[in-house]
């Protein structure tokens, strides 16, 4: 390529900036004659271009020097025997020459797993426990025994046979009518002792039924019917002896169950109101003045 | 000493390669090892358009760059490494100031160029480069090198 002459001179010279660019090629002999021989001239117009140029030959002189170097054989041959998979493998297992995303990951689960292992397997209650002990205060556990709530119905039947004898229940109240009004309860006395009941009450035993005046035992709940002449006795019978007790009375008279709605009272009892036996029969023993009989 | 038949075989250009860049005998040997298995992995991948040359500089330039972060100034070797033959009255000292105080990029083309005696179109090709930045690159670089051999050029 021929260099333009503009100029009046006739020719163009080459500025020492471009000068400078085109110093390693004219070192190393890759310019046309034009181009040489502009740069040569650049350079003898330019101390520093000349300079330049002395470096740059200095700089590929020692390279060429450099490049002489060689592998030692034996180091090569150990380099080539040497099991690289495994160096390679036990570099790789570096952590600090993995990327920082991984060794920050790598970090956390470390810490992750060491935490967690703490957790676990250091016993923490007993350092817990040891401090509470270190304040002085006591922990105790106590087992509480529950009482058996569901009981076996013998067991239930027992119990309350057993309430019966030591604190009997008066729920059962029986009427008997006695054609005789001169019905005594001695008669009723003898029957009672045989059957091995007792008579709580004995101190009218003897007097006639019409004349025992028994009013304050009533409840006085129903006085148009003349309950003052009504006549209570209490008799305690065990349980066993129950049966025979009221079938021996069945025979004295009209034995009849209290209707407890109307205290006992059926209609006809109502209408006509005649001297009534009442016969309390207590089950088991009826205590008297803490006394039982 | 003349032109070795080992310099051409690309394990010793890999070492020289990895060592006058780092200037670290331990890092440059594991890169070189490295570069080796995957110079050799291309080569049967490619087969017949396999480039030699092309494929050291991109596997070398590749690995280097991995590399050139964990690179400490601190741990440079003082002493010639010890797996390599050195020229008689050879000094180092002016390569070693010269990675100090020049770019990666003038000091690699300068050593491919002018050490490793690689073409500039290869060069040019691996990088993807045009050749006048390649030689841009060289008249930096080769300035700044002769600069600092000037005073102590072939003396140990």
């Amino acid at each position: 390529m021929e260099l333009i002459p503009h100029l009046k001179k006739g020719k163009r010279t080459l500025s020492e900036f471009m000068a400078r660019e085109l110093l390693y090629d004219f070192a190393t002999q890759n310019l046309d004659p034009q181009r040489k021989q502009a740069v040569q001239e650049a350079i003898e117009n330019h101390p520093n271009l000349g300079k330049e140029l002395d470096d740059i030959l200095y700089g590929i002189t020692y390279c060429k020097h450099l490049s002489q170097t060689r592998t030692k054989d034996e180091m090569y041959q150990k380099m080539l025997n040497d099991p690289f998979t495994f160096r390679d493998a036990k570099k790789s297992l570096n952590v600090r020459n993995w990327n920082a995303a991984y060794q920050w990951v790598a970090e956390t689960l470390f810490v992750s797993f060491v935490f967690v292992i703490i957790v676990l397997f250091v016993p923490w209650q007993k350092w817990v426990y040891k401090i509470i002990d270190a304040k002085k205060s006591d922990i105790s556990l106590t087992e509480m025994k529950k009482e058996k709530a569901f009981r076996s119905v013998e067991e239930e039947n027992k119990i309350a046979i057993k309430n019966h004898i030591e604190e009997p229940n008066i729920d059962r109240k029986y009427h008997l009518k006695v054609a005789n009004p001169n019905y005594t309860i001695n008669k009723f006395q003898t029957i009672i002792n045989k059957m091995g009941a007792s008579l709580v009450d004995t101190g009218t035993a003897n007097q006639p039924l019409n004349q025992i005046d028994n009013s304050e035992n009533n409840d006085g709940k129903d006085e148009k019917n003349d309950i003052s002449k009504e006549k209570i006795f209490v008799v305690s019978v065990p349980q066993n002896k129950l049966d025979p007790l009221i079938n021996e009375l069945k025979t004295h008279g009209e034995f009849s169950v209290i209707n407890m709605l109307n205290n006992g009272r059926s209609q006809g009892d109502l209408a006509e109101p005649k001297p009534i036996l009442t016969i309390q029969i207590v089950i088991g023993k009826m205590r008297v003045n803490g006394q039982a009989k | 000493m003349t032109k070795n038949e080992s310099l051409t075989q690309p394990f010793n250009k890999m070492v020289l390669y990895f060592y006058l860049a780092s200037l670290n005998e331990k890092q440059s040997v594991e890169n070189a090892m490295k570069a080796s298995v995957l110079f050799q992995k291309r080569q049967k991948d490619e087969k017949n358009k396999f480039d030699e040359e092309v494929a050291l500089i991109q596997i070398c330039n590749l690995l280097f760059n991995e590399s050139s972060q964990s690179i400490n100034q601190k741990q440079l070797t003082i002493l010639n490494a010890s797996i390599f033959s050195w020229p008689d009255h050879l000094d180092l000292t002016p390569w070693r100031e010269f990675q100090k105080r020049s770019s990666a990029q003038e000091r690699l083309a300068v050593l491919w160029v002018h050490v490793l005696e690689i073409s500039i179109e290869k060069l040019a090709t691996s990088l993807n480069l045009s050749e006048g930045t390649i030689r841009y690159r060289l008249g930096k670089g080769l300035a700044l090198l002769g600069q600092l051999n000037r005073p102590n050029w072939g003396v140990i």
